[in-house]
């Protein structure tokens, strides 16, 4: 009797479990203990890899660099997110649909289209370089491929999602609390200042915790737009693959990588749960 | 139609080893009857019309359907009918499908399936809304369309779970009158499943109060409002007075308003009984009957057709319905002598 | 809404929406450099993107593997959210993180773990390889939108469909199926697109002959040498602008239909007065 009451692993769920638990064990966790396994055996079993990233000066610029660039674009990002979600959340329902048709556009164009277009924008033969001149910056800077223009594009490719998730917590702000605190007699700059914005707060943190994330390991944008000088993490483990095949060292540059990205969901999780993270601030 | 019998017997149901959803409830529903579940929320009554649909399995206890045990029969196997309380119907198909669909699933031929299921929404009064979905229909008429697809298919039985839950209170009467008239036309077994007990008294031939899993009291609509075997069923059915007593033999009583007859047959002395008085028995009297105390008036309240008279005797409180007509007699009164009939008291063991 | 934060938003939606629309005439230009505005117009980049198998072969490429991300997918995606909506079972918290966990690990840590298991497995330069690769990657989103739509399913028709006779089978067959096809056929687009466009994983294992095509406009933008990109960033970019036009369109026809309703008195609530 007491067996039975307690949740029934064996009969129901069993054979809709399967199939995801057998898939993700072979095609996911066995590739990513791979690269932990990778990163204490190669190319002898030890620590040394980590050693060898502990001392190097070259691989704390990275992370600096890493977490820098992550941190500004998450900031900019936020900031022309924030007015674009707010007008969207409290517009009328044409300009809403307007300016999330904005967002959907870019939200669905392919990482690499919107480099190319910025490689273009930005290239030493582009609009921005002719302007530049015309205005008499002469010769005009050198532009793409520096730390600036992979910060720029990177921004303006998670723009969409930092409104999205800014702008699923404020549809459902009643603007009944602002008037409210207007009628009171606040400002409405008082009023945006100690109701609107604490009530978008869940938004805010979602918006800069999915774009930190995702910038901390971006791949793409870096590489083909940033300077070779200054790299991000994501970059070197690339690199690694790619160039030098030390796999061992790309792995536990990879385990940082991933350590890092844990430890902000772990942050998260400690504080609002993860499960709110991709339910857009509601459960 | 063919109607059938259901037996439940010593059903018992657990969700979670400890509380008992369903504890030994045994029925016996006669062909054609018209059985209704009445009780609180919780109360195990979609429980119980689970098990017999086959949608939960008893923990123990059998289930017969005819002559037959139907308890290893999967839902789609046992043939019987069932309307949901949200009406369930399948927002993808047009109401013509929908009907159809029992009758799809039997296989049977296409032209036979379209007329049949005419003839079940003419029925239940829906002609000429074959092509329309279920959202298209106002809930009066979702709930008609849910009937006609648990007619259309002829099951043995037919389970209802709170179907007029949903109406407002017009077309609740409505739908109670038109669901009692398909009920005598057809003469199909029907188990009827709501917490209104005007509903449950209107329509049943017989009643079942549930309360906590098990079944109080069965029986019909006279019996369980006139002689409720519990202090439950006489507290959830109508409004009451109990008295509490103690038995002087001979159906003599001794309680808190005085000595007070009552039809019984028991006679131990000195037992412990509740006696039940129901606030329509009682009238004003012009004196003092049997030394009795007048009734102390705290409050009253006005329904137009009655007054509900709320006042102590000695010590219980009592609830006096008062008919419109003798209501002015209290005008300005703080209190009245009152009288009952002995046959009016009933003892609850 | 106050003027300034509508002209506020406008600005930002431009800079937005804008630097993208300049690959529509790059793809156009006659320079194999990245000059703009292009010194002059051509559509032969276009028939380089159609017909030069360093341009066919990876689209191929990418439309195949999408298509087995798809159906992999799913295969996966839909028992485990009819089990972490509809059964409770001991490790439910485990399954749900485990299912989650590919969106949780950074895809470029992913990259090097398939780069080595896949070598080993042989499986590096294969569809298959990609497949497995994407169905992962893809998995966690497409099984929050199924799960999402499962928890506003009501059962009760369900149960109504067994009641009146149809087994289970015919069941998810005739009623759950087709309520729920609209959740399936988003989480199947996302899972797609999930594949089509990821390029981290393609890059480094779908090699050069099962090349995406992600990994070779990666290529081209390095290399900055083949203007055939701009016809593809281009044909990418006009296919989203389609599908959110798309997507957009029955909102306004419904816009539009409801103020007609409004001005010819009850137009939009005739079709069903009209049967009554
Ligand atoms: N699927 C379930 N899992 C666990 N417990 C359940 C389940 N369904 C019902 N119960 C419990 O069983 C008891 C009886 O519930 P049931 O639904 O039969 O009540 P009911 O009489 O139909 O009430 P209502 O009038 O509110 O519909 C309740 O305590 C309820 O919490
Ligand atoms: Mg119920």
């Amino acid at each position: 009797m007491k067996l039975r009451t307690s949740p029934v692993f064996v009969e129901g769920p069993m054979p809709l479990i399967a199939p995801a638990v057998m898939f993700l064990s072979l095609f996911f966790l066995v590739p990513l203990g791979y690269v932990v396994w990778m990163s204490l055996s190669q190319p002898v079993i030890g620590l040394q890899n980590f050693g060898r990233l502990l001392n190097s000066s070259l691989f704390a610029s990275v992370l600096y660099s890493t977490f820098k660039t992550a941190l500004l674009v998450t900031l900019l990002s936020l900031l022309f997110a924030y007015p674009l979600a707010y007008a969207a959340a409290n517009g009328s329902k044409r300009f809403a649909t307007f300016l999330l048709t904005v967002v959907a556009l870019s939200f669905w164009t392919s990482y690499l289209v919107r480099t190319y277009a910025w490689m273009v924008i930005l290239g030493n033969q582009g609009p921005v370089t002719a302007l530049l001149s015309w205005l008499g910056w002469d010769p005009a800077p050198k532009i793409l491929f520096t730390t600036f223009s992979a910060t720029l594009a990177m921004t303006h490719a998670l723009i969409p999602f930092m409104t999205m998730s800014l702008f699923a917590v404020m549809k459902r702000i009643d603007p009944l609390y602002v008037r409210a605190a207007e009628n009171l007699g606040a400002h409405p700059l008082r009023a945006f200042v100690s109701v609107y914005l604490p009530l978008s707060a869940p938004g805010i943190v979602n918006g800069c915790t999915l774009v930190f994330i995702t910038c901390l390991g971006f791949y793409v944008m870096p590489v083909l737009l940033g300077s070779p000088r200054d790299q991000m993490i994501a970059g070197i483990i690339g690199d690694q693959i790619e160039q030098t095949l030390d796999f061992g060292l790309g792995s536990a540059i990879s385990i940082v990588l991933l350590a890092l990205t844990l430890a902000v969901y772990a942050v998260y999780n400690r504080f609002f749960g993860l499960d709110r993270l991709w339910a857009g601030g509601d459960r | 139609m063919n109607a059938r019998s259901l037996t439940l017997s010593n059903i018992t149901k657990t969700y979670d080893g400890r509380h008992m959803a369903a504890d030994d409830v045994s029925l016996d529903i006669k062909a054609g009857e018209f059985v209704s579940f009445l009780g609180p929320s919780g109360s195990g009554k979609t429980t119980t019309l689970m098990m017999i649909a086959g949608f939960q399995h008893p923990t123990s206890g059998e289930i017969r359907l005819g002559e037959r045990a139907i308890d290893n029969l999967p839902p789609h196997k046992r043939n019987i009918g069932m309307v949901f309380q949200n009406y369930a119907l399948f927002p993808h198909m047009t109401v013509a499908d929908n009907v159809g669909f029992p009758l799809r699933m039997r296989g049977v031929a296409k032209q036979d399936k379209e007329r049949r299921s005419r003839e079940a929404l003419a029925k239940v009064g829906l002609q000429g809304f074959e092509k329309r979905v279920p959202s298209e229909l106002s809930g009066g008429q979702q709930q008609r369309v849910a009937l006609a697809r648990a007619l259309v298919f002829e099951p043995d039985i037919i389970l209802l779970d709170e179907p007029l839950g949903a109406l407002d209170k017009a077309l609740r009467e409505h739908m109670q009158v038109e669901l009692k008239r398909i009920h005598k036309d057809l003469g199909v077994t029907m188990v009827y499943v709501t917490h209104d007990q005007s509903e449950a008294m209107t329509m049943s031939d017989r009643i079942a109060v549930f309360n906590q899993g098990r079944i109080e009291q069965v029986g019909t609509p006279n019996e369980i409002y006139r002689a409720p075997k519990t202090r439950f069923v006489a507290c959830f059915i109508g409004d009451s007075n109990l008295i509490e007593g103690s038995a002087l033999g001979g159906g003599r009583f001794d309680t808190p308003v005085g000595i007070v007859e009552a039809r019984s047959s028991q006679t131990d002395r000195n037992r412990r009984a509740d006696l039940l008085l129901r606030p329509e028995m009682i009238r004003i009297a012009e004196t003092s009957q049997g030394g009795r105390q007048p009734l102390k008036i705290d409050s009253t309240i006005n329904y137009g057709d009655n007054l509900l008279v709320i006042g102590k005797l000695g010590s219980q409180a009592i609830r006096m319905r008062v008919p419109g007509a003798d209501a002015r007699r209290l005008e300005g009164v703080s209190e009245c002598h009152v009288t009952w009939r002995a046959e009016d008291v009933h003892v609850i063991a | 809404m106050n003027v300034w934060i509508r002209s506020l938003a406008i600005l930002i939606a431009a800079f937005v929406a804008a630097p993208m629309f300049i690959v529509i005439p790059m793809s156009f230009s006659s320079a194999a450099s990245l000059a703009f505005p292009p010194p002059g117009y051509t559509l032969q980049n276009y028939v380089n993107f159609f017909s030069d198998p360093n341009w066919t072969q990876p689209l191929t490429n990418s439309l195949l593997i999408g298509l087995g991300t798809v159906c992999m997918t799913m295969l996966v995606a839909v028992p485990a959210s009819f089990a972490l909506v509809r059964h409770v079972f001991i490790g439910r918290t485990v399954f749900n993180l485990l299912i989650m966990l590919p969106m949780i690990v950074p895809t470029i840590v992913m990259a090097i773990g398939y780069y080595i298991y896949f070598g080993q497995l042989r499986l590096v330069q294969s569809y298959l390889g990609v497949i497995l690769a994407h169905s992962c990657i893809a998995l966690p989103m497409s099984t929050l939108i199924l799960t999402a739509a499962l928890k506003g399913f009501d059962r009760s028709v369900e149960r109504a469909a067994m009641n009146l006779g149809a087994s289970p089978f015919t069941t998810f067959r005739l009623i759950t199926f087709p309520i729920l096809r609209p959740a399936f056929t988003v989480a199947g687009l996302f899972a797609f697109i999930a594949s089509f466009d990821e390029a981290v994983i393609g890059l480094f294992i779908s090699g050069r002959d099962k090349a995406t095509l992600p990994r070779q406009m990666f290529n081209a933008v390095r290399q900055e040498a083949d203007p055939t990109i701009s016809a593809a960033s281009s044909f990418l970019f006009l296919l989203v602008l389609a599908g959110v036009c798309i997507w957009l369109a029955p909102q306004l026809v419904r816009r539009r239909t409801r103020l007609l309703g409004q001005t010819d008195g009850n137009g939009a609530a005739q079709p069903a007065a009209a049967t009554s």
